[in-house]
């Protein structure tokens, strides 16, 4: 990538010792720790609000060779929850709200994900499929199972974590300021924008 | 030389003739012999959860059928279920609407708590068990189906070996008609206590075993099978929603089919044991009585007698050529110690282990015989 086109909305905490990369859409209330790796370099990356990406956890949006012109947005929905050390690969698609990826899992490409799915830890989805929502992926032999209900939101982790993230990291100061119902349209118009430039 | 999680390279011949590497072995100071947990009498000190740290005597243990009754397992990957409160606002129902002195104890926040695996991320929720006001205990507990029949089959073994045990006292008794230093009942009056029953006019003492005795019913095997639903060859299968085997198998009572059916599992208990020399009887571990404590009052393992063996480093083995085998002994005691290293043709013969372990397995065996009798 050239040119990095970070957009950091308001109320995100972004450290600054991490590897942001391409076109990436920061949603506010979103916290990502240090040594978060995330590399839009098939199209952009858009992160909405209220998730939590650890240490270590990787998000890349995978170049492909049967790339769309406008290259389609990769986007996570909210209150998703990234543990240490895991993986989503992806070329494009949608990743739905309250998932969880656990510790070290690794999720490939061509995986479509629902709404409330957890994928349990070091669990490995290489093969393409389609999470429905609120399935449970867990153990070695990654066994299935589906929840009755979504995960519970993090809302007092977030709010411990930015509270107290600025004390100990430097952060990245947000560079879109507008308000949040206003802010998801212009994502979308900066996207575009993006796109045709 | 052995490891946690890669296969045991040196091992030690046990006096049973066993190969076990050196952390299974004890060494029996009284006997100058090194055991292995084949040889050895296992006895079972105390139980006690090992979540709750809980200490059960043993007939409690029995009458709990050998689970805990504050802790629980996952039902879908059996891994130990915490506790997780939910603070829930009171929902304001009809009646709380009528008086306004309800309003007050609406507004403070109450909590509710339910059970959740952080493996699989199972909750008390999903089957629909309400959530309960308290942290420990109170959920609900489902009846055995077959509890009846359970009952009965219980009575009837009792009433067996309650007959069984009269039967041998009294074959003993026949067998040493030896008078002792007391005078018992019947020695003085020659009468037996059945008797002495008999004619005071009270039910004879067994009327109660005897009567499960005449009023059991075996089971009946029957060929007639329920049939299968019909579309049970045609129905998609939806992998989500059904049990596999061990999901059923750890609920024997019920075995539910379907995942909606799951239910928490009571967590089973866990023993503390000492173990003891076969040949000298003597102790050779035995465990603080304390559950949260995991150290020995006795412990006379392997490792603190016996010199330890480890491969340094070792090269290919070639026909014709020598080739390096570097050994490290070490000597665990603060005292001297004389190894010899043997020729292969200095190795005792081989067949004596075999019979070692029929031997042990024999006296086991008879052992066994006698308690039977």
């Amino acid at each position: 990538m050239s040119h990095n086109n970070i957009k950091i909305l308001p109320g995100a905490t972004v450290c600054e010792d991490c590897t942001l990369e391409g076109d990436i859409t920061i949603g506010g209330g979103t916290i990502i720790h240090p040594r978060v790796t995330i590399i839009a370099e098939g199209g952009p990356i858009i992160i909405a609000e209220y998730c939590i990406i650890e240490e270590y956890s990787t998000i890349i949006h995978k170049k492909s060779d049967k790339q769309e012109v406008p290259p389609k947005p990769l986007f996570i929905g909210a209150h998703n929850v990234f543990e240490v050390g895991c993986k989503l690969e992806s070329p494009c698609g949608h990743i739905g709200e309250s998932n969880v990826f656990e510790c070290k899992s690794f999720v490939g490409v061509d995986v479509k994900i629902g709404s409330g799915c957890v994928i349990g830890a070091a669990c490995c989805l290489t093969a393409s499929q389609t999470l429905s929502d609120n399935t449970v992926i867990w153990g070695s032999e990654h066994h299935v199972r589906e929840a009755l209900e979504k995960q519970p939101s993090q809302l007092l982790q977030l709010d411990f974590l930015s509270k107290v993230m600025p004390n100990y990291h430097r952060l990245r100061k947000p560079n879109v300021h507008k308000r949040p119902p206003a802010a998801r349209q212009s994502q979308d118009s900066s996207v575009k924008s993006a796109n045709n430039v | 030389m052995a490891y946690l999680i890669q296969e045991d390279y040196v091992k030690y011949v046990c006096s049973c003739g066993q190969l076990k590497p050196i952390t299974s072995l004890y060494f029996c100071r009284h006997c100058l012999k090194i055991r292995c947990g084949f040889c050895i009498c296992h006895e079972v000190d105390s139980h006690y959860c090992a979540n709750c740290l809980e200490n059960m005597p043993s007939s409690e243990a029995r009458l709990k059928k050998n689970r805990c009754s504050s802790c629980f397992d996952c039902p879908s990957c059996f891994h130990t279920l915490s506790t997780r409160a939910m603070i829930a606002q009171a929902r304001p129902s009809a009646q709380d609407g009528a008086s306004g002195d309800t309003k007050v104890e609406n507004k403070q926040p109450k909590k509710t708590y339910y059970l959740s695996c952080f493996n699989c991320r199972w909750t008390s929720r999903d089957v629909g068990i309400p959530d309960q006001p308290v942290a420990s205990g109170g959920w609900p507990e489902r009846t055995n189906p077959f509890a009846n029949r359970f009952n009965q089959l219980l009575d009837y073994y009792k009433a067996v070996a309650q007959l069984e045990k009269q039967e041998k006292l009294e074959r003993e008794r026949k067998k040493f008609a030896i008078r002792g230093k007391y005078i018992t009942l019947t020695d003085k009056t020659g009468l037996t206590g059945a008797m002495a029953r008999n004619i005071a006019g009270l039910p004879p003492s067994e009327s109660g075993s005897s009567a499960t005795l005449a009023n059991f019913t075996p089971s009946q095997a029957s060929a007639e099978v329920e049939e299968l639903p019909e579309d049970f060859y045609t129905k998609e299968v939806d992998l989500k929603q059904i049990t596999s085997l061990s999901q059923r198998l750890a609920a024997p009572a019920r075995q539910p089919a379907r995942g909606s059916r799951l239910w928490p599992l009571p967590k089973r208990l866990s023993v503390k044991r000492s173990q003891r020399c076969r040949a000298c009887d003597h102790n050779l571990t035995k465990p603080e009585y304390n559950p949260g404590s995991i150290k020995f009052k006795i412990e006379l393992l392997a490792y603190y007698h016996v010199p330890e063996v480890k491969i340094i480093s070792f090269e290919s083995v070639k026909p014709g050529t020598r080739s390096e085998l570097l050994l490290k002994v070490t000597n665990p005691t603060g005292h001297e110690m004389r190894l010899r290293l043997l020729q292969p043709s200095d190795v005792p013969v081989e067949e004596e282990q075999p019979k070692s372990i029929e031997k042990s397995l024999e006296k086991s065996l008879t052992l066994e015989k006698v308690c039977n009798n």
